[in-house]
């Protein structure tokens, strides 16, 4: 971390949270303009993310695949790199560890962590694919993941369809073996011990990035790879390398959910959780430990939003259009600043008024 | 004529100008010399409608008038040659020069009265260039001669140039120099803000010497005035420029370069490059910019391809790639510390432990240490006295001359044998320039070897104990610096052989 003075940090905690209120505040115009009311909808989804116990522990299941998947875009984005690619790793590591948790029986635990450690190689080797071909060709990463995007998630569908396909009416598979099967705290809600294992592979990371060698060659890679290569760095092997542990965490996140909330492979099982990652990491304004934050932000959001189209059937889908809108308010930092500079505007008229008000009054006889 | 007085200039807490009084005459250079950061350039800004002072008087022909923005002082006839050119890469020399006061026809660029205008201003200034070609395929110098003529096109008759010979070669700066006599001989007044005290007293009629924003001399006329002069009253204190100090004792050879040759590809080609850096000894390269240089220490460092690299330390040949290289204790500073010499938005000292953050020193377990990197970067920052209010600060929040601080501290502090430096004071107020000087000598005094290239000939001629003249890639001579006169190593740089 680097000392900065006090207005450069406020900016960095001010800017996503501006960004937020905005996106909620446009987002709310378009709720409007479709006929319902966005002060409802807001508090349909706080109370149903937060409104009890129940509810808040079905928030953090639904969290920890966001949280995952935003890491999975920071870490590369450490390295200077934008992998639009955590869907497929996603994908593709719940494709092999399915396979390890459907036909290798191991004993409970080591089955377990088996499921992940394969699961995270497959992420990181699809995400390192990308980085070999940047490295290679010079093939820009974000096209080459949104390509392997497409190939991940059609890879699985096939699976599930045809070789792998257990029921004649769903697209799935088997449930996996129960020992590679997390079970849930309680029948209540999802919520179950993977969102720890989140908690802890964020800190795992964030001490890769900034505590280690590997890191500190990912960073400096990331920021001038031109002063990476006259120090010594081999930054082909770093781009590489880092978009492999950028799609370990893909990866992770894929078994995690295959194993604790739909125990088997199912067609087309994430709805987008790896672009909600670049969200997610957007609001945490690309640094590792708020993302803890901010992926459980995006979780209440999600798990409200499921619940109040349960109740009230408005379609959950504008949670993405919320999604959206973040993303373009942080990416757009001179707009925040320019909106900041009209809001202190406007207090500073309504002071000026005020002020003039009460002169007037002084003067007054 | 310009004249200004009391002119007084804030930025939030800092006072960037104080109580200022200048006097701009037709017909005259007017030098305006000081450190980076003493108000040269805000001087000029507010002089050119870009910045409103708060407080002061401007006389423009004698009459007090203020500026509300650049067109304005455009239209009384101010014109600004900024430090990084304004030009349209994709026009060309021609369109650039007439861009917004454009000779029309029916509501259309009148192109042969642009080219009859144009090639007249160029015959009478006696600029030579051919304008026809797109400017982003013109040399720098080039671009300045666009600069130039656009202002003269726009009747200018006060001519400002900020830092004009800063990307200059020495060629191009005469030019550049003839270029300015002939327009003063015109009427036109010049400003020339420069740090360079040999062009200040070159170039000047009267030169004023700027610090902290206040002006210390005025009017001072450069004839019987030596660089010293002017350097103490820039710094505010005596400074040692360019003095010499022999080696006090030169050793066997250390480094070794039998033969470098690389095949061009768009660059300088380098033929068989050869010589021999004894222990206790600068072997300088001077030469002007762009003559194989560069290459020359890439290929070195082993950051380019090359068709032959036989180089060795104490007859172990050096491999190729910096992590090896660096290791086997040679250091280097590169010619371009934005370009791959530091990392703006990283602190000072992540960026003090770079190509050396593998070693054991800095872990602990299998971790960076944090508090062994501030350590290090602690210690480097107090032996080579670099300005930074920390070791965390963004090395993008120093001034050049810190930051060319850090890279010298950087290589000469990992305690190598061997130390190539690139440009060490490139872009470097006086002060950190005279303390780098220090530093190279002092680590030279210690028994080490250093290979130092330099476009700045002083510089060269003081350091080296030693120098080879570069020309196209070719080493073309061999000397001591005190036998070598300044025209004879001015004309092996150009690349003709004096007799």
């Amino acid at each position: 971390m680097t000392e900065r003075p006090l207005a450069s940090r406020l900016k960095n905690v001010l800017i996503p949270f501006t960004a937020l209120l905005l996106a909620l505040l446009v987002c709310a115009i378009l709720i409007r303009s479709f006929g319902y009311s966005p002060l409802s909808v807001y508090k349909g989804i706080i109370i149903g993310a937060a409104g009890n116990m129940r509810s808040l522990l079905q928030t953090l299941s639904e969290s920890t695949v966001l949280i995952l998947t935003g890491l999975s875009f920071a870490v590369a984005f450490k390295a200077g790199l934008i992998n639009i690619g955590a869907e497929g790793q996603l994908y593709m590591g719940a494709v092999f560890g399915s396979l390890v948790g459907l036909y290798l029986p191991l004993p409970g635990i080591i089955h377990k962590a088996t499921v992940i450690l394969v699961a995270a190689a497959a992420g990181g080797a699809w995400a390192a694919l990308a980085g070999y071909l940047k490295v290679k060709f010079n093939a820009h990463e974000v096209i080459t993941t949104i390509m392997l995007n497409t190939i991940a998630a059609n890879f699985c569908s096939y699976l599930v369809n045809y070789p792998l396909r257990a029921s004649e009416a769903i697209a799935q598979s088997d449930r996996l073996l129960e020992t590679a099967i997390i079970p849930r705290f309680s029948a209540q809600s999802q919520f179950n011990p993977t969102f720890f294992l989140a908690l802890i592979l964020v800190i795992i990371v964030y001490i890769i990035v900034h505590h280690t060698v590997f890191g500190y060659e990912m960073r400096v890679t990331g920021r001038n790879r031109n002063a990476g290569l006259a120090g010594g760095i081999n930054v082909n092997r770093m781009i590489i390398a880092s978009m492999a542990l950028s799609g370990a965490v893909a990866g992770c996140a894929g078994s995690f959910h295959i194993m604790a909330i739909n125990t088997r492979l199912i067609d087309g099982f994430s709805t987008g959780f790896g672009f909600a990652g670049v969200a997610v990491s957007a609001l945490a304004g690309g640094n590792i430990l708020p993302i803890i934050f901010s992926g459980i932000l995006f979780g209440v959001f999600k798990n409200g939003a499921l619940v109040v189209q349960r109740i009230s059937r408005i379609p959950s889908d504008f949670i993405q259009i919320l999604q959206a809108l973040v993303i373009i308010f942080v990416a757009a930092p001179m707009m925040i600043l320019a909106f900041m500079d009209f809001v202190r505007g406007g207090i500073r008229k309504i002071t000026n008024f005020t002020g003039l008000r009460k002169n007037r009054r002084r003067t007054a006889p | 004529m310009i004249e200004i007085r009391g002119l007084c200039k804030a930025f939030g807490v800092i006072q960037a100008l104080k109580d200022v009084n200048l006097r701009i005459n037709q017909a005259s250079v007017r030098v305006l010399l000081g450190e980076n950061g003493a108000g040269k350039s805000t001087l000029m800004k507010v002089l050119y409608g870009m910045y409103a002072p708060d407080q002061g008087e401007l006389f423009f022909d004698g009459r007090n008038t203020v500026l509300r923005n650049s067109h304005q002082a455009i239209d009384l006839g101010i014109g600004m040659v900024h430090q990084h050119f304004m030009l349209v890469e994709e026009f060309s020399g021609y369109e650039n020069v007439v861009l917004g006061f454009e000779p029309k026809k029916s509501g259309q660029l009148d192109r042969g009265r642009m080219i009859s205008e144009v090639n007249r201003l160029k015959h009478e200034s006696g600029i030579d260039i051919d304008l026809s070609r797109r400017t982003g395929a013109m040399t720098v110098g080039e671009r300045q001669k666009v600069e130039i003529l656009k202002l003269l096109h726009r009747k200018s008759d006060i001519l400002i140039l900020d830092e004009p010979t800063a990307v200059l070669t020495p060629n191009e700066t005469h030019d550049l120099f003839a270029m300015i006599r002939i327009l003063k001989d015109q009427g036109k007044g010049v400003v020339l803000i420069t740090h360079k005290l040999h062009e200040a007293l070159e170039i000047a009629d009267e030169i004023t010497v700027l610090r902290d924003g206040v002006v210390v001399s005025d009017g001072i006329d450069p004839e019987g005035k030596s660089r010293e002069d002017l350097a103490k009253m820039m710094v505010g204190r005596d400074v040692a420029l360019y003095s010499r100090k022999p080696s006090p004792k030169v050793g066997e050879p250390l480094f070794v370069c039998e033969d470098i040759t690389t095949e061009s590809s768009g660059d300088c080609a380098l033929k068989s490059i050869h010589f021999s850096v004894h222990e206790g000894e600068i072997l300088g390269i001077a030469g002007v910019d762009g003559n194989g240089q560069r290459e020359l220490v890439e290929a070195i460092a082993g950051l380019r391809e090359t068709a032959v690299r036989r180089v060795f330390v104490q007859n172990q040949p050096v491999p190729a790639g910096t992590p090896d290289i660096l290791k086997s204790g040679i250091a280097f500073v590169f010619e371009d510390r934005n370009f791959n010499g530091l990392i703006e938005n990283m602190s000072v000292n992540e960026n003090a432990i770079l190509g050396y953050h593998r070693e054991s020193s800095l872990k602990r377990g299998f971790l960076l240490s944090q508090k062994k990197t501030r350590e290090r970067a602690k210690r480097l920052i107090k032996e080579y006295q670099v300005r930074t209010p920390s070791d965390q600060t963004s090395v993008g929040d120093l001034s050049g001359g810190n930051q060319q601080k850090i890279l010298i501290a950087r290589a000469l502090g990992a305690g190598p044998s061997i130390a190539v430096i690139s440009q060490p004071t490139r872009g470097v107020d006086i002060g950190a320039m005279e303390y780098i000087h220090e530093s190279i000598q002092l680590f030279r005094d210690l028994g080490n070897a250093i290979l130092l290239i330099s476009a700045d000939l002083d510089e060269v001629k003081s350091l080296s104990d030693r120098i080879l003249i570069i020309h196209e890639g070719e080493i073309v001579v061999e000397g001591k610096p005190t036998e070598l006169s300044d025209t004879e190593i001015g004309l092996y740089m150009t690349g003709s052989h004096p007799d």
